[in-house]
């Protein structure tokens, strides 16, 4: 017997209609790439996981105040109520992003898993890290656009709705992102093999 | 033809949002472009080092959940 996966709308539809479970399977469904894109937006989980929540008690609320009408964009519409959510909270700690410097890293990793050895696998993960922490470096608006695109795996046409851009400012921030960590890493004398 | 690829093509031929067109063209080229290989190669490098992907606790999930009930139970 195969299992049928409902759309995002069905399931809010369900959930409308007092299905509580079909609306735990949307969160679940979910759970990882919005908390991930809070996560690396707030840069710190216990800040992450009120957002989540709080992320998800305005979800029901609009759902259930009529105000859901996206379809099966939930994701999108769920990660600009984190988003606006994530900003405040991020100007009420006022810690707000700067440019700084350095680090590296490698491509083509991830198909030769096998034969590394530990070492290897812990200077990776070292790398992987160091780019991850100089990431969280850059201005908010570009940091935004790698998150929304990697992480939540929206178009850029979703991030431009999402952030009150267009697609252009979108992938120029990528664009943007992408030269200023390569001065970080040139910066540093970072290199990776 | 000859076409003046953007970095901005790259981008969004490197996510798949490009026209066919220009992404013909890129992997026509592909070969004969060391800086393209290399932008995409940044984009690859980036994105792999964005697959740290995490997921709330439990315990979120649950109040969320009991808040639902409440709600529920408040609204009957």
């Amino acid at each position: 017997m195969t299992k049928t996966i409902l759309a995002d709308g069905v399931l809010i539809q369900r959930y409308v209609e007092g299905n509580q479970i079909a609306f735990e399977t949307l969160m679940k469904r979910h759970k990882q790439r919005l908390f991930s894109s809070i996560l690396n937006v707030v840069n710190d989980r216990y800040i992450a996981e009120d957002i989540f929540q709080e992320t998800f008690i305005k979800v029901i609320h609009q759902i259930r105040a009529g105000k859901y009408n996206h379809e099966d964009k939930f994701l999108p519409w769920a990660l600009r109520i984190a988003r606006n959510l994530a900003i405040d909270s991020l100007r009420q700690r006022k810690r707000l992003p700067t440019v700084v410097n350095t680090e590296g890293y490698d491509i083509f990793e991830t198909l030769m898993v096998f034969d590394k050895s530990q070492e290897e696998i812990r200077i990776e993960n070292d790398e992987k890290s160091m780019l991850n922490k100089l990431i969280h470096q850059l201005p908010m608006e570009q940091k935004e656009v790698l998150i929304l695109r990697n992480y939540a795996d929206l178009s850029f046409k979703e991030i431009a709705a999402i952030t009150d851009t267009n697609i252009n400012t979108c992938i120029g921030r990528m664009h943007y992102a992408i030269m200023n960590l390569r001065k970080m890493m040139e910066k540093n004398s970072v290199r990776v093999k | 033809m000859n076409i003046n690829i953007t970095e901005s093509e790259l981008i969004a031929y490197f996510y798949n949002e490009c026209s066919p067109e220009v992404t013909d063209y890129i992997q026509v080229n592909l070969d004969f472009r060391a800086d393209w290989k290399e932008y995409l190669n940044d984009l690859d490098v980036l994105r792999n080092s964005m697959d740290n992907f995490q997921i709330p606790h439990p315990t979120t999930l649950s109040i969320i959940m009991e808040e639902i009930s409440i709600e529920e139970n408040h609204s009957i």
